[in-house]
């Protein structure tokens, strides 16, 4: 066999899975604007890097999403023009695929919901030419699910969710067909079968329990505390909300926190707490404006004025809608609520809060 | 970094050290590569296959990712050839049907030969778990 090699050798010296690592925190400590100019220095086409930087950021999604989407899009930005050369297999469509799930992942929690689906898309694309593309076109899948039950599109996430979850257990992806099950449990309690979304969430914890899984403990948890508290069990509910805050805080989820809080304040508001709930809602408010939830800190705004007219506080209340007002109208949240976002706007002339109206707007993001 | 990088890395090897039989054979005789061209290309893959099973969503048994292997196997070799001039073209029966059936067909190949091999009293393929 004649065999004069054109491009080979192919192999090329490449980081250590510790280099890559270290490396990659080095990166990312970086400003931006400076890597590129650091880009030899900094080995940005190293395929261990690159691993490395997915593995940093999936874990930084939750804890701070802004970063990690502009981190993910310089990434992804970086490998797409000029095209460049990672690797020798796959690597370069799969780190496209991956760097653009994290973006679109980053996106849905910042509730940039046609962003997220941009980028899923391109996720999905790059993701069809690598290797073990079906796993990850599924990971696209769950993702877009995610999004379906944050958009209240909840007889499809009924209907599809059970099927991914087949799908990913035929796979042998344990955790990922948890994370559907997660939502189906979600859209049960949506739509106000909340024994069977509870259910749902004990065997979620059960198994996440077995699978040593502490973010999908921690999540499952948090949930229960909610349910709990809308089925009117107070004391069940706060019993899963301290099983959930030190889980949340080991993980840094701080998304989960934010949520944990406001579950809370409810909690407390029902108990007839409204001092206390009025204090956990602006934890949670706290906490979602630091990691830049806007959708959130517009409901928890709501919200909390609400609780703070129940202690008759009412100047502060208007407050809290006032912040609120210019954060819906700039992300155009909740247009199925224009009518009550106009009466409350009205009747904030005359400085007065219709209740109603309010309840309404704050129901139209979900409680929390 | 996360998990036990030192045990799973050891254990990933295994897996590789066992399919890597079936690896060389694909690149030698479907593909036609020297014994020294096989070696490099093996090296490469064993690179690519340790950053692979650290991707989420990769399965972790020999049986589910011994297809991704020799898929990923039968297109270094495929790309090989792709690489040379229009001179260079196989003289080999058997590297000139493995480019004209392309990569993945190959690698499907490759893989019911080792079922086959493994449960020798089935005729059907076996299930996957």
């Amino acid at each position: 066999m004649a065999g004069r090699i054109i491009p080979f050798p192919w192999r090329e010296r490449r980081l250590s899975p510790e280099e890559g690592w270290a490396m990659a925190e080095q990166v990312l400590a970086r400003p931006i604007t400076e890597r590129l100019e650091k880009g030899r220095e900094f080995l940005l086409e190293d395929s261990e890097l690159l691993l490395s930087v997915c593995e940093v950021l999936r874990s930084r999604t939750e804890t701070a999403p802004t970063a990690t989407c502009d981190e993910a899009t310089f990434f992804y930005r970086f490998l797409d023009k000029p095209k460049r050369r990672i690797g020798l297999f796959d690597e370069r469509e799969y780190y496209m695929g991956e760097l653009a799930l994290i973006a679109g992942g980053s996106n849905r929690l910042l509730f940039h919901r046609e962003e997220a689906r941009r980028w899923f898309d391109r996720a999905e694309a790059s993701f069809t030419r690598s290797a073990n593309g079906v796993a990850h076109v599924a990971r696209v899948a769950y993702q877009r699910l995610a999004l379906s039950v944050e958009e209240r599109r909840l007889n499809e996430v009924l209907e599809l969710a059970p099927l991914w979850v087949e799908s990913f257990e035929s796979m042998g992806l344990a955790e990922e067909a948890l994370k559907c099950r997660f939502l189906e449990g979600l859209a049960l309690r949506e739509t106000g079968d909340i024994d069977r979304a509870v259910a749902v969430f004990r065997d979620i914890c059960r198994r996440a329990e077995d699978q040593r899984n502490v973010r999908l403990i921690a999540q499952a948890s948090n949930n229960l505390a909610q349910f709990y508290r809308v089925l009117g069990n107070l004391d069940e509910a706060m019993v899963y909300a301290r099983k959930t805050l030190p889980l949340l805080k080991q993980l840094d989820n701080r998304v989960g926190l934010v949520k944990l809080r406001w579950g809370v304040g409810s909690i407390l508001r029902e108990q007839g707490k409204s001092g206390e709930a009025a204090a956990a809602y602006r934890e949670a408010l706290e906490e979602a404006r630091s990691v830049g939830m806007r959708g959130d800190v517009a409901a928890l705004h709501l919200v909390l004025a609400d609780v703070l007219l129940d202690i008759g506080q009412d100047r502060q209340a208007e407050r809290e809608v006032r912040a609120a007002l210019p954060i819906i109208d700039e992300e155009k949240m909740v247009p199925e609520g224009y009518a009550a976002l106009d009466l409350l706007r009205q009747a904030l002339r005359f400085r007065q809060i219709d209740r109603k109206a309010l309840r309404e707007l704050h129901g139209y993001f979900g409680d929390s | 970094m996360p998990g036990n990088p030192t045990n799973r890395r050891e254990e990933f090897e295994q897996i590789f050290g066992r399919v890597l039989p079936l690896i060389d054979s694909a690149l030698l005789q479907h593909y036609g590569l020297s014994r020294a061209e096989a070696t490099e290309v093996e090296e490469c893959l064993r690179d690519w296959f340790h950053g692979f099973v650290r991707r989420p969503g990769t399965p972790c048994t020999l049986d589910q990712l011994r297809p991704h292997l020799l898929s990923m196997a039968c297109n270094a070799g495929h790309v090989y050839w792709s690489g040379k001039i229009a001179e260079e073209v196989p003289l080999d029966g058997n590297v000139r049907r493995s480019l004209a059936l392309g990569p993945q067909r190959i690698a499907v190949e490759l893989e019911k030969t080792q079922e086959a091999r493994e449960n020798p009293g089935n005729d059907s393929p076996k299930e996957k778990s």
